[in-house]
């Protein structure tokens, strides 16, 4: 099994991991071309580095979770879990209705920017070689490894505080 | 230990696949009046052509075979006896059974208004509806709709989309979606569809149906005394839980079959689950319908596994959450915003994102400032995390401000 741990603790905020998603999944894998061609619509990071309440950085990666509420909610079969245990969206069969995006209390189900009405989900690079996320991370925060074990394909390691400061 | 499953729509197929999982030994049938696998939500899809029955199916084609359930399709089930476990088609087999599962969902309801019922007026409940409509809208030169639900919404949306000149879509409400939407949005709707090329007649009812000699439709008439042409009607006006087999055999019932938080009924080895039944509703409180597909399929789940002999309860479970897109628009509405409780506050946010988009956000609050009711209006994003916090009853703390900021709820989900 592909395991993606994310340590938050190495973490520096500098995005990487956001432009190498959105340059692996535009459509000739260039960041120059992505922004001008798809313009700023099209272009929409699976992964995002964001803030908690008490101003720690947070990378936000979709979790793939052992029970997935976007699956649960997906009512066309277009969500569903692959062999290797990442939650894949069928673009194909996708109708948009959201009822995902609605659903994950994580909120990395999101509404496709492209002007098409689709849902939009990290795929877990499962048809690449490499996570392009962990290939450009710089930090060492994102890695990827082979394990045996069975449990979430994604685990994040020293998660900051949360408790009362989430409400 | 045998299965019997009615119904093989959300609930009923979810229910098959976990009874599966939990018990690789266990016999399972599934018997239905229907003869495919559809996804009543690609309905309005379906009945405009946008999608074909094949891409409706909702299930790998080897759904079946690869659980190992039996199929009994177009078959109906006229009754239970649950002393002697077992049910009777309507074709006289019968079909012995450890434990049963009713999820034989919902019909729609056509209200009784004069003239109503007759040639020219469909529903959209079933994949037969659908195909009906699909033959019939092409060569009516006008389309009436009779209730601004979701059904109604997004097929007078689908109609508009595929080049239909004249829809119009009557709601007794002052504004399409009165379940899901407040007045700010609501109206915001209405002016959108209206803007888009649906003619909207919202706050007025159908009073008659006038039809000619043969029986053809003519005219809606309104009980405002608007007269609109119509040789296609479409009622979207709300649904009845195919309850009947169960509340015969006296099944605590009320508008469904009441089933308790272990997806059980009233009746011994029996269980219901999805739009046929009632539990109780996690925001309100009180037992109701939970008519949604992700509902559906958690109920099923749950009954599936303590059918086949596992431990499950609807934790949190509210069908009170819907997402709609019409006309470019996304909405989502989490809550009983129907049902307003007079001492919640009312916060409404809104800005243009940088697409463009005017965004809205109307978030309700109790006194202890626990989320409570939202609907989101254009970026629903992040919709997720406010059902979440809904479902969970945690204050809107930082989902307050009109853009959300990146904070993570989730780390305390």
């Amino acid at each position: 099994m592909r395991q993606k741990t994310i340590d938050v603790a190495l973490c520096t905020g500098c995005k990487n991991c956001e432009l190498a998603c959105i340059v692996a999944h535009s459509p000739n894998q260039d960041l120059q071309q992505a922004y001008r061609q798809g313009g700023a619509e099209a272009v929409r990071a699976r992964c995002k580095v964001g803030l908690t309440e008490r101003k720690n950085l947070f990378p936000q990666h979709c979790r793939h979770c052992e029970d997935p509420q976007c699956v649960r909610a997906c009512m066309s079969g277009a969500l569903a879990k692959n062999a290797d245990g990442y939650v894949v969206c069928d673009t194909e069969t996708c109708v948009g209705c959201f009822m995902c995006v609605m659903s994950c209390p994580y909120g990395f189900a999101r509404p496709s920017t492209s002007g098409k009405r689709l849902m939009l989900k990290c795929d877990g690079c499962s048809d690449k070689e490499c996570m392009a996320c962990v290939e450009a991370c710089p930090t060492g925060c994102l890695n990827v490894s082979e394990t045996d074990k069975q449990g979430d394909v994604v685990q994040y390691l020293n998660l900051p505080e949360s408790g009362e400061e989430c409400g | 230990m045998r299965h019997v499953i009615i119904g093989n729509s959300a609930a009923g197929t979810a229910a098959a696949a976990t009874i599966r999982a939990t018990d690789p030994q266990a016999e399972i049938l599934l018997v239905s009046q229907d003869s495919t696998f559809y996804s009543r939500c690609q309905l309005h899809l379906v009945a405009t052509g946008q999608r074909n029955t094949e891409q409706a199916n909702f299930l790998p084609e080897d759904w079946a075979e690869k659980h190992q359930v039996e199929l009994l399709l177009d078959c109906t089930v006229a009754a239970i006896d649950p002393e002697a476990r077992q049910a009777t088609c309507a074709d006289g087999r019968t079909l012995p059974y450890d434990r049963l599962l009713l999820a034989s969902g919902s019909r729609s309801f056509l209200p009784p208004v004069e003239g109503l019922a007759g040639p020219g007026t469909c529903s959209l409940r079933s994949i037969e509806d659908a195909l009906q409509i699909r033959e019939l809208y092409r060569d009516s030169k006008h389309i009436v709709i009779i209730g601004a639900g979701l059904v109604g919404c997004e097929l007078a949306e689908a109609l508009v989309k595929v080049g239909h000149p004249s829809v119009s879509l009557v709601e007794m409400a002052p504004h399409p979606l009165p379940l899901q939407l407040e007045s700010i949005t609501g109206e915001r709707l209405r002016q959108l569809m209206q803007d888009s090329g649906v003619e909207m007649y919202c706050a007025d009812g159908l009073a008659r149906v006038e039809r000619d000699a043969d029986g053809k439709a003519l005219n809606v008439h309104l009980q405002s005394g608007t007269v609109l042409p119509a040789d296609l009607i479409v009622a979207a006006a709300g649904v009845r839980a195919n309850a009947e087999l169960l509340r015969d055999l006296g099944a605590e019932c009320q508008r469904g079959v009441v089933i308790d938080e272990r997806c059980q009924t009233s009746l011994p080895n029996i269980y219901a689950a999805g739009d046929v039944s009632e539990c109780q509703d996690s925001t309100l409180q009180r037992v109701m319908p939970s008519a949604i597909w992700p509902a559906a399929r958690k109920q099923g789940r749950v009954a599936g596994i303590n059918m086949a002999g596992g431990d499950a309860t609807l934790l949190d479970h509210t069908g009170l959450r819907a997402s709609v897109s019409l006309f470019g628009t996304s909405m989502v509405s989490v809550g009983p915003v129907f049902n307003i409780d007079p001492s919640w506050h009312k916060d409404f946010f809104q800005h243009t994102d940088s697409r463009g988009r005017l965004c809205t956000k109307v978030c309700y609050t109790d006194e202890r400032q626990i989320l409570t009711a939202a609907v989101l209006c254009g970026d629903v994003s992040q919709a997720g995390l406010y059902a979440s916090a809904i479902i969970k009853k945690q204050p809107l703390g930082d989902l307050k401000p009109a853009a959300v900021p990146d904070h993570v709820l989730a780390a305390a989900v």
